[in-house]
């Protein structure tokens, strides 16, 4: 099946000039790995990067640049550094596979939250602070109906949800933030799941809800 | 730098060298000089051909972004170069941010529209 929801321009801009917080640029990373159209639309932003660096006044170099350099050449270097494996990933669903953005990251085995509803948390080493998780959710089951203080910016890996907006599948890229009140249902014939990055709180209606929320660190 | 072909190549670097920076820093402080890893340069050189293409999208893009409207490169140059996000880019020019994202969307169409036969013809 096609991608049928992009991120935006903006957002993709965002990422192209490196000022994306972490968790989302990992998610953000995740959709691009595997959609063409978003390659090249960032593609084409980082050639409007390099375009504009040529267009920047040349700056002098500090005066000891040249030497800098033939030391660094110098330097003999060990084997080189081979990206670390995401590590302790639990089990997927046939056909699903782990984003290579998430390449060096920790991901927790699967907690059960609720009947058919499970998560777990990426540790970002660089950024333990990241707000990053995956949530597996079996068919016919749905999140409680919530909304977002801040940005919440998610990657279908696996299966397809809807939640009363749209309906989004495997590939999908889909961002909400405080104008978002939802509730995701996931689709019959087959369990769902995806990455999400969440910068402030996730805010469910019920008091129940709340509570799991607040345990899970949503 | 003026090789041809390079200038994309040593953005994304600079670009992913900051932002290494800033996760280790909590995001605070901007890349300084010593920072700077020259392997970084060698492991991920682009073969010649790339080059080439890469030279060639570099003219194309440099035409193209000539002829947008001052408005949407003024908004590119600033997510660039000024490294403002677009909630303070909306603050600086008195414009609702909306507007902003809006500005971005077209200037990426009207680069991508204007490059669209160049990019079909890569090599």
């Amino acid at each position: 099946m096609s991608i049928q929801h992009h991120p935006g321009d903006d957002l993709l801009l965002s990422h192209a000039t490196g000022q994306l917080p972490f968790g989302a640029s990992l998610v953000l990373a995740s959709h691009v790995e595997r959609c063409a159209r978003c390659q090249s639309h960032l593609r084409l932003m980082e050639f409007a990067g390099g375009a504009l660096l040529q267009a920047l006044p040349p700056a002098a170099l500090r005066d000891d640049a040249w030497e800098r350099t033939l030391q660094a050449i110098d330097v003999t270097h060990d084997a080189p550094v081979v990206p670390m494996p995401v590590q302790g990933p639990p089990p997927l669903p046939a056909g699903a596979a782990w984003p290579r953005a998430l390449t060096g990251c920790a991901i927790g085995r699967w907690r059960w939250v609720a009947p058919g509803m499970h998560y777990s948390r990426v540790q970002v080493p660089q950024d333990p602070s990241t707000n990053l998780f995956l949530l597996r959710i079996a068919a016919g089951k749905y999140l409680p109906q919530h909304t977002h203080s801040g940005r919440e910016l998610t990657q279908v890996l696996h299966g397809s949800f809807h939640d009363g907006r749209a309906q989004f599948s495997a590939g999908d890229f889909d961002a909400t933030d405080d104008r978002v009140h939802h509730q995701p249902v996931v689709q019959a014939g087959g369990e769902c799941v995806c990455l999400a990055s969440v910068e402030g709180r996730v805010l469910f209606d019920g008091f129940i809800a709340r509570h799991l929320g607040a345990w899970m660190g949503m | 730098m003026r090789q041809a072909g390079a200038s994309t190549w040593v953005f994304t670097i600079a670009r992913n060298l900051r932002v290494d920076r800033f996760r280790r820093q909590g995001g605070a402080a901007a890349l300084q000089v010593d920072d700077i890893d020259l392997d970084a340069l060698v492991q991920d050189a682009p073969a010649p051909d790339a080059l080439l293409h890469t030279a060639r999208m570099e003219r194309h893009v440099r035409a193209a972004m000539a002829q947008l409207p001052l408005e949407q490169s003024q908004v590119l140059q600033l997510s660039f170069y000024d490294d403002e996000p677009h909630a303070r880019i909306a603050s600086l020019l008195g414009i609702p941010l909306g507007t902003v994202k809006s500005r971005v969307r077209l200037a990426v169409g009207h680069l991508r529209r204007l490059l669209a036969s160049f990019e079909d013809s890569r090599p």
